[in-house]
């Protein structure tokens, strides 16, 4: 079952299937386009459509009813691509009439000036200004955002190559200036005065409503270049923006500047390398990028037909293209975190010592990157890389008692990993540094470390003191950071323990004064 | 080449008395002069606008009311001294192929 459209055409009525009337009306719209120059237009466009529809009448024959796409195809057949009668009407314009109009002008890629394609030549002939300027902007463009290369290549596909002598005539044609388009609105105004005027055209007043509609559409042009030039600007802002931030060095994240691929080499599971990320990336941004670009050029340039719908559907499958690739490494990065393993250390303590002293040493190293994905200091969220080695700050302190008569001292590496192999070699691969000396005092290092090539799989380490009752600690105001949930009898919170002794009695942690 | 003389074509078989459009095309299409009847159209009307020609409506049975044109009087002067302007230029152009 197929819908029907009804349509008057010279003053009958006929009925369209929805794909003849798709085909027709796209033929009549590129008449209307290729005659905009042709004087008296709209008069040639009303014998055309009457001609249309004395062909359908012919060959319904009064037995049908619907007019199909054969009979559409029929009558172009008959009529001829606007292509080849507007061809031969500027052709066929006698050169020493001064008084017949040039075509307006229009964007086509120049083949005669063409260095890769002509794009730069024909908007230089648009534009009217020297190509030079254009291929420097295109250069400039291309080199330090990548937008440049982008745009040439959807204008190359959007845009058609001036071929014929009509077409190279309309390349450099009028020029689209505020003038012109005034002069096209007082045309369209004194075409719909006549023709509301002439007895003759009896049928064709109704149709005056459609063109009053052309005589604001042209007022509105002016308008739609102006926003054209707005969203090609936008375009040119988003897509520099963009693929500044995907191809360029660092990106801003809460303050703190930090390179994208370091963060990437930092995260990215192995097998997945950055190639396939900005690959995807540069596909998910096509779609949009694209569309931004064509409805800017539509505006400006009033140029583009359906190639329009194959360049968007491309770019659209290029976006599911990416957002697929995308999905697959977020799969195969959910899928690194499904494992954890332990990896626990014992460290030997001095014999003989009572009272102890926990304090956080600065971990040294030696250059290296920092990220820091938040300001906040109590966050793990900040590492240092290195060219072989990451250093992060996921460690965290604990206090506990124990039954046996001697302190000990522990530290518990944990990793995340695809498999439980895999999450344990690298809680085995983390270092991490704590001494104590014969006074008591424990040094702490800040940092803990692993091999650049595990990536950041959630390494943590998590250090505790097992106290027997009667010894005490002293906790250093350093460690107040990294203190976890240390059980005390008076009930104080991590933050104000910092600076006291403790002393580990029955029922807990006491302060000891 | 061909199109330059559709002008003329079309004063001619006008010449012949009145007609629309699609006979019009049809002529010429038999005399081989016209691919595509669209090209006609632009023609006409602006040899129409140009005072050549002048058209009266008619009803049709198979279709829409029709365009029946007609040469005006300064389209037949115009039809006379093109003919024989064309007259001469064929004497001319064939007298070189026959030396």
């Amino acid at each position: 079952m197929k819908k029907t459209i009804d349509i008057n055409l010279g003053g009958l009525l006929f009925h369209l299937d929805e794909d003849a009337y798709a085909v027709l009306s796209g033929y009549l719209e590129a008449l209307r386009r290729h005659l905009a120059a042709t004087e008296g237009r709209e008069e040639v466009l009303s014998d055309i459509e009457a001609r249309i529809a004395e062909i359908f009448t012919e060959r319904m024959g009064g037995t049908r009813q619907v007019v199909s796409t054969d009979d559409v195809q029929a009558a172009m057949n008959t009529l001829g691509q606007p292509k080849d009668f507007a061809g031969e009407e500027a052709a066929n314009d006698p050169a020493g009439d001064a008084s017949a109009e040039p075509k307006r002008r229009r964007l086509y890629r120049d083949a005669e000036e063409q260095q890769i394609a002509g794009v730069c030549a024909g908007i230089a002939n648009y534009f009217d200004i020297d190509v030079v300027l254009v291929r420097i902007l295109f250069a400039v463009l291309g080199v330090f955002t990548g937008f440049g290369v982008v745009l040439y290549f959807v204008l190359w596909a959007a845009t058609p190559k001036a071929v014929t002598p009509a077409e190279r005539l309309a390349m450099k044609g009028k020029p689209a200036t505020f003038d012109n388009i005034r002069q096209t609105v007082e045309e369209e105004f004194r075409n719909v005065e006549s023709r509301i005027n002439s007895k003759e055209n009896r049928s064709r007043v109704k149709r005056a409503a459609g063109n009053l509609g052309n005589f604001i559409t042209s007022i509105l042009s002016g308008f739609a270049r102006f926003l054209g030039g707005l969203f090609l600007m936008l375009a040119f802002f988003v897509g520099s923006v963009l693929l500044v931030a995907v191809f360029g060095t660092g990106i801003t994240i809460d303050g703190a500047r930090i390179s994208v691929t370091e963060l990437l080499g930092a995260f990215l599971p192995a097998g997945f390398g950055q190639p396939y990320f900005w690959t995807a990336t540069v596909l998910v941004l096509m779609g949009p990028l694209v569309a931004l670009v064509l409805l800017a050029l539509r505006l400006l340039f009033r140029q583009f037909g359906p190639v329009h719908r194959g360049i968007m559907g491309a770019a659209l499958m290029l976006s599911v293209v990416g957002i697929a690739l995308m999905a697959v490494l977020g799969t195969r990065m959910a899928a690194e975190f499904r494992e954890e393993a332990t990896v626990i250390h014992v460290e030997t303590l001095p014999e003989g010592v009572t009272n102890w002293t926990l304090a956080m040493e600065t971990q040294p190293v030696e250059g290296g990157t920092t990220l820091r994905l938040s300001d906040d200091e109590t966050d793990e969220s900040s590492w240092i890389l290195t060219d072989a080695d990451v250093y992060f700050e996921g460690v965290k302190l604990d206090v506990r008692p124990t039954f046996r008569d001697k302190p000990s001292l522990e530290w518990t590496a944990e990793a995340q990993g695809g498999s439980r192999r895999a999450a344990r070699e690298r809680a085995e691969a983390v270092a991490f540094t704590v001494k104590a000396d014969s006074t008591g005092r424990i040094r702490v290092g800040d940092l803990l470390r692993y091999p650049r090539s595990d990536r950041f799989r959630s390494q943590n380490v998590r250090m505790v003191l097992y106290l027997p009752v009667g010894q005490s600690v002293y906790l250093d105001p350093t460690t107040v950071p990294y203190l976890d949930d240390v059980a005390n009898t008076e009930d104080i919170w991590d933050g104000e323990m910092g600076g006291r002794t403790w002393l580990m009695t029955e029922q807990g942690l006491a302060e000891f004064k | 080449m061909r199109k330059g003389v559709l002008e003329l074509c079309v004063l001619r078989v006008l010449g012949r008395g009145e007609a629309y459009a699609s006979d019009i095309s049809e002529a010429l299409k038999q005399a081989d002069l016209l691919v595509v009847e669209g090209t006609l159209y632009p023609l006409l009307t602006r040899m129409k606008n140009a005072g050549w020609l002048d058209y009266r409506w008619e009803e049709s049975k198979s279709g829409p009311p029709r365009k029946y044109y007609q040469l005006t009087e300064s389209g037949r002067i115009l039809l006379d001294a093109m003919n024989s302007e064309w007259t001469s230029f064929v004497d001319a152009v064939n007298s070189l192929k026959n030396s």
